[in-house]
């Protein structure tokens, strides 16, 4: 790039040609014998690009091999058969990873770190098909799965009664509320008839499962909330009636009841069971502070026990009456007094305002020698017409 | 009460104001002592409209029927040049016979109100009966509610507005007095009487005037 010397004196000219030189231009000029001239006139201006390579084929020749569209491979169907994620996209964009397991591999260390509680790494457990003797029987084949060794997750399902999603969703608010909650609600679910064995008693598991007494263990029967067995720690235990925990457990089995599905109705009983672990911890907090800081507790007495066929009101019987209720009732009661009230005013004032009115009767004294008037009276004037 | 003549305050029971000499016979000397006949709406200018006449005749109705005991006769006219209004009201007060009246509602029961267009004025005049209650500030203010309609020239809105007005006034004094003759039992109301209002009460003021109507009530 050649620059004339004497376009340093001519300002304009000046500025232009650098712009030309800073878009990649080459700029000639012809130089002459007027150079030196300040009226010297313009250079005549040649334009080229060095690298000589057009932009739009630079675009379209670059990223061919980018634009190749993806193609499903077989592994691709072998994994949406068995119901295992792919990557999103098929591929499109190589090195990008599916989105599922993300999800997962976010939602498994929160469980394992938080709560401080040992997990398996699969959390629903493939067991074979056994033969099943009688409706209201475990099968044995599944015993130790359910009473050998504390749970693997706050929801086991050995049976696989529960979708994997129904599983998943409770499972999830399980563990989510364990972070939340001091008292980490542990659930086994059975069958709807099926009867604990008698050796099997809630009071020693919870004992020895769970002996840093912030744990509470649940039978839930699928299908059938009315049948469902609490045990709560001791410390817990011990510091509220028994009649509280009972009309709490009512009201948790009842709203679960009005569920539409089986899973729904676990879902909505573990909802309630945890939204009442919170307050209970909260009172906790209040009663015994020294309590709630360091945990202790040793162990764990039947408490809170819904026997079978108790919790759900016949027809005829009342329902235990809450104290929400009350004060419904109460505030819908006062509100009627009021209106009451006020109609009979209003048809009261209505009538009377349409009553004679009278004044007492006096004799009148005249003045000035008038017989019914003595000049009381006001003037007014209004001014001129309009 | 003040003198109709030479607004003065006056004491009860006296036949002629001690200030200017003024009495009844004064006036009947210039408007006749007979008795004159007064409707009980006198439209004598022609000012007020057929349709509000009416409206004016029911609202009386209407009056006469809450308050058994009271009346209100209107006169509206151009008086003479000259005539003082307030005189005026106060003899045709107590000269007129209202004949659509029964014997239950004799004049001192009854309140005047006369619209006078050559001074283009207003006056409220009130009987024996009801004087009591009312002071004149409160009776200046009644007249108040017409006083836009009055500069419109919409008379007859305006004396509906005042009978309006004055209904509401009354109720409120009825229930005030009958409550004071209550708390101050017959025997004590009997010695109360109109003889013990005085030219002191004054200047009025409404919980003076209701203490006073409470102890003269019978």
């Amino acid at each position: 790039m050649t620059w004339p010397s004497h376009l340093a004196r001519n300002h304009w000219r000046n500025t232009f040609l650098a712009i030309a030189a800073a878009s990649g231009f080459t700029v000639a000029a012809h130089q002459s014998s007027a150079q030196e001239s300040s009226e010297m006139p313009l250079p005549e201006l040649t334009f080229h690009n060095e690298e000589e390579e057009p932009a739009i084929e630079y675009l379209v020749t670059k990223p061919q091999g980018y634009l190749k569209l993806p193609k499903w491979q077989d592994s691709d169907r072998t994994a949406i058969d068995l119901g295992q994620p792919i990557h999103l996209g098929g591929g499109l964009w190589p090195g990008q990873e599916s989105l599922i397991p993300k999800i997962r591999a976010s939602f498994r260390p929160v469980t394992h770190e938080t709560s401080g509680f040992r997990r398996s790494e699969d959390p629903r457990m493939v067991l074979p098909d056994v033969e099943r003797l009688s409706a209201d029987a475990i099968p044995e084949a599944y015993l130790p799965y359910y009473f050998d060794a504390p749970p693997k997750r706050f929801l086991t399902d050995v049976q696989r009664l529960l979708s994997d999603s129904e599983w998943q969703d409770t499972d999830w608010f399980l563990t989510y509320h364990s972070n939340e909650c001091r008292y980490h609600a542990n659930v086994l679910l059975f069958s709807p008839d099926e009867q604990i064995p008698d050796p099997v008693s809630g009071e020693e598991l919870l004992n020895r499962w769970f002996p840093d007494g912030n744990h509470v263990l649940v039978f839930y029967f699928h299908g059938r909330p009315e049948r469902t067995e609490v045990f709560f720690p001791a410390a817990l235990a011990k510091s509220f009636p028994e009649s509280e925990f009972q009309q709490n457990l009512i009201e948790a089995i009842d709203s679960a009841s009005k569920a539409r599905t089986p899973g729904m109705q676990l879902d909505e009983f573990c909802q309630k069971l945890g939204t009442w672990l919170l307050w209970w911890e909260k009172r906790m907090n209040t009663l015994n502070p020294d309590d709630a800081l360091n945990g202790e507790s040793n162990v764990a007495p039947l408490v809170g026990v819904v026997p079978a066929g108790d919790t759900t009101p016949s027809a005829g019987e009342a329902e235990p009456s809450t104290g929400f209720g009350s004060v419904f009732w109460g505030v819908v009661g006062l509100i009627g007094l009021l209106l009451a009230g006020l109609i009979i005013w209003a048809v009261s004032a209505a009538f009377k305002s349409k009553r004679p009115v009278t004044f007492p009767v006096h004799p009148p004294t005249s003045r000035l020698g008038a017989p019914h008037s003595g000049g009381g009276s006001v003037v007014l004037t209004f001014g001129s017409r309009p | 009460m003040k003198c109709p003549r030479c607004v003065q305050e006056l004491h009860n029971g006296i036949g002629q104001c001690p200030h200017c000499g003024f009495s009844l016979a004064y006036l009947d000397a210039q408007f006749g002592e007979d008795a004159v006949v007064l409707e009980r709406l006198t439209d004598a200018a022609d000012c007020i409209e057929p349709e509000m006449q009416q409206r004016i005749e029911d609202a009386l109705d209407q009056f006469e029927k809450q308050f058994p005991q009271l009346f209100i006769a209107i006169y509206a006219g151009a008086l003479p040049e000259m005539t003082d209004i307030r005189q005026f009201a106060f003899w045709l007060l107590n000269r007129a016979t209202v004949p659509s009246l029964d014997n239950s509602r004799p004049n001192e029961n009854g309140a005047l109100l006369v619209l006078d267009l050559n001074s283009m004025s207003v006056s409220m005049t009130l009987g024996y009966f009801i004087e009591p209650y009312f002071s004149d500030h409160e009776l200046l203010t009644l007249l108040r509610q017409g006083h836009p309609h009055l500069q419109d020239g919409d008379y007859g809105s305006a004396l509906l507005r005042i009978l309006g007005d004055f209904s509401k006034l009354l109720m409120g004094k009825a229930k005030t007095a009958r409550k004071g003759n209550r708390r101050s039992g017959p025997a004590s109301a009997s010695a109360g009487s109109l003889h013990r209002t005085s030219p002191d009460r004054a200047p009025f003021s409404e919980k003076a005037l209701n203490e006073e109507a409470a102890s003269h009530s019978l």
